[in-house]
């Protein structure tokens, strides 16, 4: 019964968050209309690129171009909700650990890593993660081969996980921050490194491969649960995703609260 | 004026070298993971289509491309952005009106510090490559080549300059721009050739792109340093250069100007 108040509780806190969110976004509308731009043409870059690389081949990793358009197609959809739900907030976590303005979160009645993790809810990007659904019927509208709706739907639900690891990985790399006292940490790495996940798996092998479905997990952000709407259903691609998206939330956590250990509020 | 821009100049290196291990963490890893996807894209590639070259590209000289990709961005973009938007923004746009070199001339002089530093990665990249895996064939490396190849780098870095400062000074006007200068560099990437080299793209793109600022950026100065344009495509690859940055000057000295008349000193 408790737990339960408590989870509708932190609903209710999420609930605030977005709200607050739209209002604020309403206040800066050329922002929110240079957002849409920007989005559309990482899009359109994104696009671009595979039917490029679609002229010179006929396969990349497995996958012909209608295949590997609802792989881009997830990876997009994968990008566009972590941008609106988790970057805005990851943005500022070093700021607040360098300044120690983490102190006015640390003393709040919820969990710290809930509120810096979702209190800034990106509402002027909520137009494209509209735009990358819109992306996504096109292409299984477009997709030739047959497919079952389950399939689909644990495609769509893998991507949501997706969002959610990428974050993870991301949060890792800022938590360094706590020790290091300056920069951002290792992020500008997993900005380049983010380009694992945008690429097929199937044309990574040895061990490159071996840490991009397990430490790195970038390709289990889109790429592997792509195989799964593919492919024959796979259903330890699943078993496979979820023990990953454990584990990797786990040493996140732990992580982080290492980190509120180092922290040494407005000295740090 | 040069007693002053000097200082600028090796006050913003020191500023860059504070934080060394970020600084080379950032480099070696950006490089390595750009390197990694190229490698493993382009061996799909080659290795679906049973070829040894492409375009003009061995899957050695494709690598020593990808390995110049970022390095030159660095040394056209530099790592800062949004900084005259930031200073708008919060009015310390005042002290660079109160010192006597004017603003352009002492942003150009601090970019041209981390232009520096990625002007000796390059180098440093540049003869790794050639040391560890030899030179590809269809590169021949010359001096007349490499010192070409950085007097593009320098006009590119300086056009890339008048391009970001176009949407920066939108600041005075627009509450946040952060957004289209991320959308001015996916362009940059794509249709500069940082995806993937010019010379794959459609025939009726490329001529479109010829007339833009964008396919001199990135594509035409690492083509020259691997000896693959001819010295007809070099000279009007400057040309385009000068004339891209006579044109673009004019909306910046216009925006700046005008702005100027707009800012009232305490922030917007």
């Amino acid at each position: 019964m408790r737990a339960i108040k408590n989870t509708l509780r932190y609903i209710r806190l999420y609930y605030y968050f977005v709200r607050f969110s739209f209002m604020r976004a309403m206040e800066f509308r050329v922002d929110f209309t240079f957002r849409i731009f920007m989005d559309v043409i990482y899009y359109a870059v994104n696009i671009a690129l595979y039917k490029i690389i679609f002229l010179h081949t006929d396969q990349l990793g497995g996958w012909n171009e209608n295949e590997a358009l609802i792989f881009v197609a997830g990876y997009l959809l994968a990008d566009s909700i972590y941008m609106t739900v988790f970057a805005n907030n990851l943005w500022w976590l070093p700021y607040f650990i360098n300044r120690g303005d983490l102190d006015y979160y640390l003393v709040r009645p919820v969990s710290s890593l809930f509120f810096l993790s979702l209190r800034d809810f990106a509402a002027n990007s909520t137009i494209n993660i509209l735009a990358a659904v819109g992306i996504f019927a096109w292409a299984t509208l477009t997709y030739q081969n047959h497919f079952y709706w389950y399939q689909l739907i644990v495609y769509i639900v893998l991507i949501f996980n997706g969002a959610f690891l990428f974050f993870l990985i991301s949060l890792a790399s800022l938590i360094p921050v706590f020790w290091i006292h300056g920069g951002r940490g290792l992020q500008s790495l997993v900005w380049s490194l983010q380009r694992f996940m945008e690429r097929p798996d199937r044309i990574f092998y040895g061990w490159v491969r071996r840490i991009l479905v397990s430490v790195l997990p970038f390709a289990l952000i889109a790429s592997v649960p792509a195989h799964f709407f593919l492919d024959q259903p796979d259903w330890t691609l699943i078993v496979h995703i979820s023990a990953v998206s454990t584990g990797l939330f786990l040493l996140v956590y732990w992580f982080w609260r290492r980190g509120l250990r180092a922290y040494s509020s407005a000295s740090s | 004026m040069f007693a002053y821009l000097s200082q600028i100049y090796s006050l913003e290196l020191r500023r860059l070298l504070t934080y060394r291990a970020e600084f080379w963490i950032y480099f070696f890893g950006n490089l390595a993971g750009h390197m990694l996807v190229a490698y493993f894209l382009w061996d799909a590639i080659f290795k679906f289509n049973g070829v040894s070259e492409m375009r003009g590209f061995t899957f050695r000289g494709i690598m020593l491309y990808y390995l110049l990709v970022p390095v030159v961005d660095g040394v056209i973009r530099g790592m800062e952005m949004t900084s005259f938007s930031r200073e708008i923004y919060d009015g310390t746009l005042n002290r660079y009106l109160l010192y006597p070199v004017s603003f352009f001339a002492y942003k150009i002089a601090s970019r041209l510090a981390e232009s520096t530093l990625a002007l000796l990665q390059l180098g440093l990249a540049f003869v790794l490559y050639l040391i560890l895996v030899g030179v590809p064939d269809g590169v021949s490396v010359s001096l007349f080549h490499v010192l070409s190849g950085v007097g593009l780098c320098l006009l590119a870095f300086l056009v890339y300059f008048c391009m970001a400062s176009t949407l920066e000074l939108l600041a005075f006007w627009a509450d946040n721009v952060w957004s289209l200068l991320v959308l001015l560099r996916f362009l940059a990437q794509l249709l500069g050739g940082g995806l993937i080299p010019l010379v794959y793209f459609p025939d009726w793109s490329i001529q479109i792109i010829q007339v833009l600022p964008f396919g001199y950026l990135i594509s035409l100065p690492i083509r020259t340093f691997l000896g693959m344009s001819t010295t007809a495509e070099i000279f009007q690859g400057a040309i385009m250069l000068v004339a891209w940055l006579m044109v673009l000057s004019f909306p910046v000295a216009y925006l700046w100007n005008r702005g100027l008349r707009r800012y009232s000193g305490i922030g917007i």
